[in-house]
């Protein structure tokens, strides 16, 4: 048996596009989220009640809604307010606002399991809060929720599969499509699973990696 | 629009049972098939460990939906033709086995070696050992991660509405095609998704809190 | 009565003959020999990585070794020697065995959701059989023992260090074994509490139960032993009554091991 019996090549170009468009979702919210997350994480652990409890209320529904509902929120939304934002941008967007969420879970719990007693040290050398924070607190939070914002990234990959629903051409999408055109068996789905399997483990061997560089250089 | 959402209350109350129904179906056998092959990834020999590894690894490693379209798209062109309720409910049961999988063997693990040592040197062989020593207190530290994933497996249910399978979500489109007002709904079955979401998480940190060993 | 001899009268309840353990490259325990004399007790010291603990847990079988063999009153624990082969024995008999013998952990290991009574009944109720009734009549007396009796329905995590490993010794007496093994139990206990377990341990031998203590508990090992075992590096240097080890010790490794603890501050030594 020789492999381009199971691997059906004819379908790697529609197979490579929709992967690419996957990634392209995945690290456009997975970046977006990282940055937005750190600004509604301090909010949310902020002790002024007026700062906190928007934070929270945000951090609570969007985990505790489904991925699918957002997205399909976001979309007539957009529809609705007569924007021109494309299927890929909305499904951007819909990711953003539900990983963000996780995300600021993920810088709080870090931040909270930082000693409290750096926050001494950092008064008793004059530091005033800010710098403490910024030199002191958040680079060992960060460091601290690599594996799991690695773990973030890998769910954020396998919820880009949920945007196929309107009409974005991420992998998910284009194997709905090919299946149908064709109608091809397991090779199509098995090449589909092996893709993901691949982007997921790179992501998931690049965190391991750079844990060991980053706790060795300590 | 709280005409729409009385009219098309009983359907939206419909729905969320189907969603209950497949999330409790979920998570009885995903937890039950999980902890048996948490049993073999912790004490197994290695070949059977391997297996249940490689299993693990590969399903937590690709969409809940590519495995939904597989079943649904994909196995009728293989000759097989399986009805989607019960296709649903395999996938979803194969998928959260894995995870489940994984939690309970966390909690096995996060057990101190010197428990089953002790159970041991009293004699004990590891069935009985596992019975009355390990599982027990594996039981109470699944708990607080047993309700997240409850959270989870709610939140995934939605996804069965792409291939067609009743629940709340399904009902939802239903009612969005005929009154045509989307945000009426959507916004009901965000509400509904969200109590019973965030319900069960209150409900799991009241668990972990209880379930701390001593008394006060 | 001279202690030492006793033990060695008739049969010994410990027989450990040439046992090797490497844990891959690296030997843990080099060809070690050593009896045990039915109602002696024995106190193994020795600096950290000498083995000493390694061999206790040989002697029940909860780590497994490369050469030798180890027999219990008689029967054989791990592995059995018949004609010129030497066989891993079955998880059973291996846990038939071990209900014959008593081990207190270091860390105590009480099963944190059993209460102190259902602690030490478990095992004379599931492994041993015996009559639940039974079981607990012979818990109170046991925990009456150890000066616990009054904490029967209280749970692990509600009791202080020394109190838990009172408890321990009273689940591993439960099972009416012939020999005791201690494994450093007061180490991971803080100071004030160390003495009310070594009481229990000092009745215990006085009592005649036979007796293997890996302790750094010098003036228990002084007051107590019948024979001390010095080990290092995975061997038996030297042992002997204690007056002997203690008073007059032939080796330099024994000698600069005293010295040590000497320094540290232990008055019992130099008296």
């Amino acid at each position: 048996m020789d492999i381009s019996s199971v691997v059906e090549l004819r379908f790697l170009p529609a197979l490579m596009e929709g992967a690419t468009i996957t990634v392209e979702l995945a690290a456009a919210s997975g970046l977006l989220s990282l940055l937005f997350a750190l600004p509604l994480a301090l909010l949310s652990m902020s002790g002024k009640r007026m700062l906190s409890a928007p934070a929270r209320a945000y951090i609570e529904i969007t985990r505790n809604v489904p991925l699918l509902i957002i997205v399909y929120l976001a979309y007539f939304g957009l529809a609705v307010a007569g924007s021109s934002m494309s299927a890929f941008a909305c499904g951007i967007l819909a990711l953003t606002l539900q990983n963000s969420s996780y995300i600021a879970e993920i810088y709080r719990g870090a931040l909270q399991s930082v000693d409290s007693r750096q926050w001494e040290g950092g008064k008793a050398l004059g530091m005033t809060a800010v710098q403490t924070f910024t030199i002191a607190i958040l680079p060992q939070a960060l460091l601290k929720s690599l594996p799991a914002l690695f773990n973030q990234i890998v769910l954020l990959l396998k919820d880009t599969s949920v945007i196929s629903v309107i009409s974005v051409g991420e992998l998910l999408m284009q194997s709905k499509t090919l299946s149908e055109k064709t109608a091809s068996t397991y090779e199509l789905f098995l090449m589909v699973g092996a893709i993901y399997l691949i982007l997921t483990t790179l992501v998931t061997l690049t965190g391991r990696v750079l844990e060991r560089y980053l706790s060795f250089s300590h | 629009m709280f005409d729409t959402l009385r009219e098309s209350g009983w359907l939206l109350l419909e729905g969320t049972m189907w969603t209950i129904l497949l999330s409790l179906v979920t998570l009885l056998l995903g937890g039950v098939m999980g902890f048996l092959l948490a049993l073999i990834r912790v004490y197994g020999v290695w070949p059977l460990r391997a297996v249940v590894d490689a299993y693990v690894y590969v399903v937590r490693g690709i969409p809940l939906l590519l495995l939904l379209f597989f079943m649904y798209y994909g196995l009728p062109y293989m000759g097989i033709d399986l009805p989607t309720l019960p296709g649903g409910i395999a996938v979803m049961s194969l998928y959260f086995t894995a995870l489940m999988c994984e939690i309970w063997r966390g909690a096995l693990q996060s057990l101190p070696r010197g428990q089953l040592e002790a159970a041991r040197a009293l004699g004990m062989r590891l069935p009985l050992a596992l019975t009355i020593i390990l599982v027990p207190q594996a039981v109470r530290a699944v708990a607080g991660p047993l309700v997240n994933m409850a959270v989870l497996i709610v939140k995934s249910t939605s996804l069965v509405s792409i291939i067609g399978l009743s629940e709340l979500t399904m009902v939802g489109h239903e009612i969005i095609e005929r009154t045509f007002k989307p945000f009426e709904i959507l916004g009901a079955i965000a509400v509904i998704y969200f109590s019973i979401c965030y319900g069960l998480s209150r409900l799991g940190k009241a668990i972990e809190e209880k379930v701390q060993y001593g008394n006060p | 009565m001279e202690t030492h001899e006793r033990g060695l009268a008739g049969s010994p309840m410990v027989e450990i003959k040439g046992v090797h353990k490497s844990f891959g490259a690296r030997p843990i325990l080099k060809d070690i020999s050593l009896k045990v004399g039915v109602g002696e007790t024995v106190v193994v010291i020795g600096p950290s990585g000498s083995g000493k603990t390694t061999l206790l847990r040989c002697v029940n079988m909860l780590e497994d070794f490369q050469k030798g063999d180890i027999r219990v009153n008689s029967q054989p624990v791990g592995y059995e020697i018949r004609g010129g082969t030497r066989t891993h024995r079955s998880e059973k008999q291996i846990a038939l065995a071990r209900a014959d013998i008593g081990f207190v952990f270091q860390s105590f290991n009480l099963f944190p959701h059993m209460s102190v009574m259902r602690n030490v009944t478990v095992a004379p109720v599931r492994v041993k059989g015996v009559d639940r009734d039974v079981a607990r009549e012979n818990a109170l007396r046991l925990l009456d023992r150890v000066g616990l009796r009054e904490k029967a329905d209280a749970y692990p995590a509600n009791l202080s260090g020394g109190q838990q490993q009172r408890v321990a010794i009273a689940r591993a007496l439960a099972l009416e074994p012939k020999l005791m093994l201690f494994d450093e139990v007061t180490s991971a206990l803080d100071p004030e509490l160390v003495e009310e377990v070594l009481a229990v341990m000092t009745e215990l031998a006085r009592d005649g139960m036979t007796m293997m203590v890996v302790t750094h508990e010098m003036q228990f090992a002084r007051q107590v032993a019948d024979r001390v075992v010095f080990m290092a590096d995975g061997a038996i240097v030297e042992q002997g009554p204690a007056d002997a080890i203690f008073g007059d010790p032939r080796s330099d490794r024994l000698q600069s091991f005293l010295r040590r603890y000497a320094s540290a501050g232990s008055p019992a030594l130099t008296n």
